[in-house]
């Protein structure tokens, strides 16, 4: 196995929820997700190791997804995530017994609820709650982002708690 | 204390959640085989910006009859094409090798590569006219520099400037919406960054 390979397996989850805290739409998340995967391929051949390959990547991730997002303007418009995000749970539906299902249908909601509000989000945002939520630390995801540490903190507590606010507003 | 658990046990119920999402699937072998297409098509791409410009170079430089004010004319023309090519190459590295830089820097640059093509829209837009103009009177200045014995061919003339005119209004109504376009998305940019 190739380290390209190596990496897709070992990151390709992550880098597919990259895709996912910018695009709504199925077809243009899978679209974006490869367009992710080549700018890696692309990139590892400039990674020097001056910092770990996790947040390498995932700074290309990020940098490409702001290059999809900063296209989409004036475009294609995103389909609203209710539309978009439906069928899974609806597929979820159909093929699980009865009570499984009713769970997996209210965590899917709430999933799908979670990802639109981190979608809402200002791009630096964005990127810093859902690398928090990935489990990087700060100073990783300041290494990512640009912004500083402290900066970092302050803004991941704001937007947990306002995320934390938002998803038991309407229950 | 209590708003602290409440905070720690949201947290970490954010953190299942963000788990639990469907992740798609990718073929490697075709991203490597995708890759490589782009980096030949980039690197391509640089080539012809360079050879396009190259027809000109040895216009001047061969020994085609052009006066030394045409000769300086074209010159200059080819110093700003020269300007414009640098610009162009930029983009196409900061596109094809800039992705490792940090998302804050990364983001820096596009808004401003957004609002240099604005710029370069509304300076292309205007060039079209100007360019006539400055064509006008460089065949003019070059007439009276060394005037020829032939007479002057108007129907021949007043044809070049009426398709010219055409061409122009074309070139202002494609450079204004392109310059529209690129003043939007950056505006739009700096409001979703800021």
């Amino acid at each position: 196995m190739n380290e390209f390979e190596h990496i897709i397996k070992e990151y390709g989850p992550l880098l597919s929820r990259v895709a996912s805290t910018y695009e709504a739409n199925e077809s243009l998340k899978q679209e974006l997700f490869q367009e992710i995967c080549v700018a890696v391929w692309q990139s590892l051949q400039r990674f020097k190791g001056d910092a770990s390959i996790k947040t390498y990547i995932l700074r290309v991730a990020h940098n490409r997804c702001i290059t999809h997002v900063s296209k989409q303007i004036n475009s294609i418009k995103t389909v609203d995530w209710q539309e978009s995000e439906q069928s899974p749970a609806h597929e979820v539906y159909m093929s699980n017994s009865q009570i499984k299902v009713e769970h997996e249908v209210a965590q899917m909601q709430q999933l799908t609820k979670l990802l639109s509000l981190i979608r809402q989000l200002k791009l630096p945002a964005r990127q810093v709650i859902s690398l928090s939520l990935e489990g990087l630390s700060y100073h990783e995801i300041a290494e990512v982002s640009g912004l500083s540490a402290n900066n970092v903190g302050v803004m991941i507590k704001r937007i947990k708690s306002d995320l934390n606010r938002q998803m038991h507003y309407e229950q | 204390m209590n708003n602290d658990s409440t905070d720690k046990r949201a947290e970490s119920d954010f953190n299942q959640l963000w788990q639990k999402q469907p992740t798609l699937k990718v073929n490697t072998a075709q991203i490597v085989k995708q890759a490589k297409q782009q980096r030949v098509k980039q690197r391509l791409y640089m080539a012809l910006d360079v050879l396009g410009v190259l027809p000109v170079f040895i216009l001047l430089a061969g020994d085609i009859e052009l006066t030394p004010f045409l000769k300086w004319f074209i010159a200059l023309n080819m110093l700003a094409l020269a300007l414009m090519l640098i610009h162009i190459a930029k983009l196409r590295w900061v596109a094809a090798f800039g992705q490792g830089k940090t998302t804050e820097r990364y983001t820096r640059t596009l808004l401003q590569q957004l609002k240099n093509n604005a710029k370069i829209a509304y300076i292309n837009k205007h060039s079209a006219w100007l360019a006539l103009l400055v064509a006008i009177c460089g065949v003019a200045i070059n007439e009276y520099l060394y005037p020829k014995a032939t007479p002057i061919n108007w129907a021949e003339i007043t044809l070049i400037l009426g398709v010219g005119s055409i061409v122009i209004v074309a070139w202002i109504i494609w450079a204004h919406r392109r310059q529209m376009r690129f003043e939007e998305k950056a505006k739009e940019l700096e409001r979703i960054t800021d």
